[in-house]
């Protein structure tokens, strides 16, 4: 009876990983590439796979005309060349597509402004805190990186929104180790940011996890007690200026349900 | 019987693993002196907010930039070592998943290779120069004394996170156990398979 349990349990195991891998292979239609350089060059066919049901793009089923990627935001007319390609490593047949975008992203206004203009803004307006805390927090010394974070805060806490730790993490704090070496400078800052941005309710941050890779880079654990108190110091001033400069009162309540 | 059919299964997933994808990146700039430029365009193609390419061939990337420099890129889960235990009654089998980072290995023609992890839900990753003129003002430079002023008790609490680092011993992040998905995928078959095999 026994033998049979374990029999059963490896052909379902197998039947699992087979159903993954033929789910994949449904997957490998060619679809847009989103790259405008290399889309505007009709000579340039661009050949990528991408998994179906993926909530990023979802192409209209048109092989031979143009397609519009409607549900992605910068929104993008694709159309299938006549030629099919053969990819020369594996033999697959390819079905190159380009893609123009019917927009151009617009360019974040803040980004021409130059540093005194944002540093004047960067009191009351969230757009302004974000760009120059961006500019300061890729500098050198840890003064000035201290006030790109620090502004950087003043930003989500005047908008409410995390997105501006993501853009940090993007821009200076997205390395966990590099070359075997552990960069514990990133991943207190990520656990900062995580911290935060967890408690205003953005999922995508996971603070749990970055705690267990300090653990495991064996960082001293009161250290990290010192960065949670200190968060939590950063979080409660982020709720008063927020009340002070919009009435708001979500991170209070987010921090009272924490 | 089920020897054939694990065989089988071994044989399916062969072909998704020969699979490698070329892609361009328009942003990388020298192969050499900015090889993560290479790794990061990997990652956002495969991992970022808007991926272009399916994880079952992005396990190992050649990625391209304008002056035709090409790096292999390979990216790979990091296991936990505490994955899911399936308890069989007579074995038991431990199934490692994923811990949440992802290495990135980006080696030039040349040889040289560089090696970084990143969580595996990061935004998208910097690639390219900054967009002048976003770049970092002076060394010092310094914000209007009021706008200081409201930011100094923020400043004073990041500079102590900052401040000291203290490690209890040396870091175990070299020791950690990795799998492209799909070898992930073909490993445990194979493990399958042997264990058939021995019945």
């Amino acid at each position: 009876m026994k033998h049979s349990w374990t029999i059963l349990s490896v052909l379902v195991l197998t039947a699992g990983f087979v159903a993954w891998q033929l789910w994949y292979d449904d997957g490998g239609s060619i679809t847009a590439e989103p790259d405008a350089q290399v889309a505007a060059d009709p000579a340039t066919p661009v050949e990528t796979l991408q998994k179906s049901g993926s909530s990023q793009s979802k192409l209209a089923k048109n092989d031979f005309g143009p397609t519009v990627e409607a549900e992605q935001a910068g929104a993008t007319v694709c159309e299938s060349g006549t030629a099919f390609a053969t990819d020369p490593e594996t033999g697959s047949v390819l079905l190159p597509r380009r893609c123009v975008p019917i927009y151009p992203p617009a360019p974040d206004p803040y980004s021409t402004w130059d540093n005194d203009s944002l540093a004047a803004a960067a009191y009351n307006d969230p757009g302004a805190a974000q760009e120059l805390g961006l500019r300061l927090l890729r500098s050198d010394t840890t003064e000035q990186e201290a006030m790109g974070v620090a502004l950087l805060i003043r930003s989500v806490a005047i908008s409410g929104d995390p997105e501006a730790f993501r853009k940090a993490i993007s821009a200076r704090y997205s390395e966990t180790a590099s070359n075997g070496i552990p960069q514990i400078r990133n991943l207190k800052q990520q656990l900062v940011f995580s911290i935060i941005g967890r408690t205003l309710g953005d999922n995508r941050f996971e603070p749990a996890l970055v705690e267990s890779i300090l653990l495991r880079a064996q960082i001293n654990p009161s250290e990290i007690d010192r960065v949670r108190t200190n968060t939590h110091a950063i979080l409660e001033n982020m709720a008063s200026l927020q009340t002070e400069m919009t009435g708001d009162t979500s991170i209070r309540r987010a921090l009272d349900n924490a | 019987m089920l020897r054939t059919i694990a065989l089988l299964a071994l044989l399916i997933s062969g072909p998704a693993w020969a699979q490698l994808a070329e892609i361009t990146c328009n942003d990388c700039r020298d192969v050499y002196t900015y090889p993560k430029d290479f790794g990061n365009y990997a990652f956002n193609q495969v991992l970022g907010s808007q991926p272009t390419v399916s994880l079952a061939v992005g396990g190992r990337l050649i990625v391209k930039n304008n002056q035709n420099q090409k790096a292999v890129v390979d990216l790979a889960y990091v296991l936990s070592s505490t994955g899911i235990t399936l308890d069989f009654g007579i074995f038991s089998l431990l199934l490692p998943v994923p811990a949440g980072e992802v290495q990135v290995l980006v080696q030039d023609p040349r040889g040289n290779r560089t090696k970084y992890f990143v969580l595996t839900n990061s935004p998208d990753l910097k690639v390219g120069a900054d967009k002048p003129p976003a770049t970092p003002p002076s060394p010092t430079y310094q914000p209007p004394p009021e706008l200081m002023a409201a930011l100094s008790a923020e400043i004073a609490l990041i500079e102590d996170i900052l401040a000291s680092i203290e490690v209890t011993g040396v870091g175990i992040l070299d020791v950690q156990i990795f799998a492209n998905p799909v070898f992930l995928n073909l490993g445990i078959i194979s493990f399958l398979l042997g264990m058939l095999g021995s019945m």
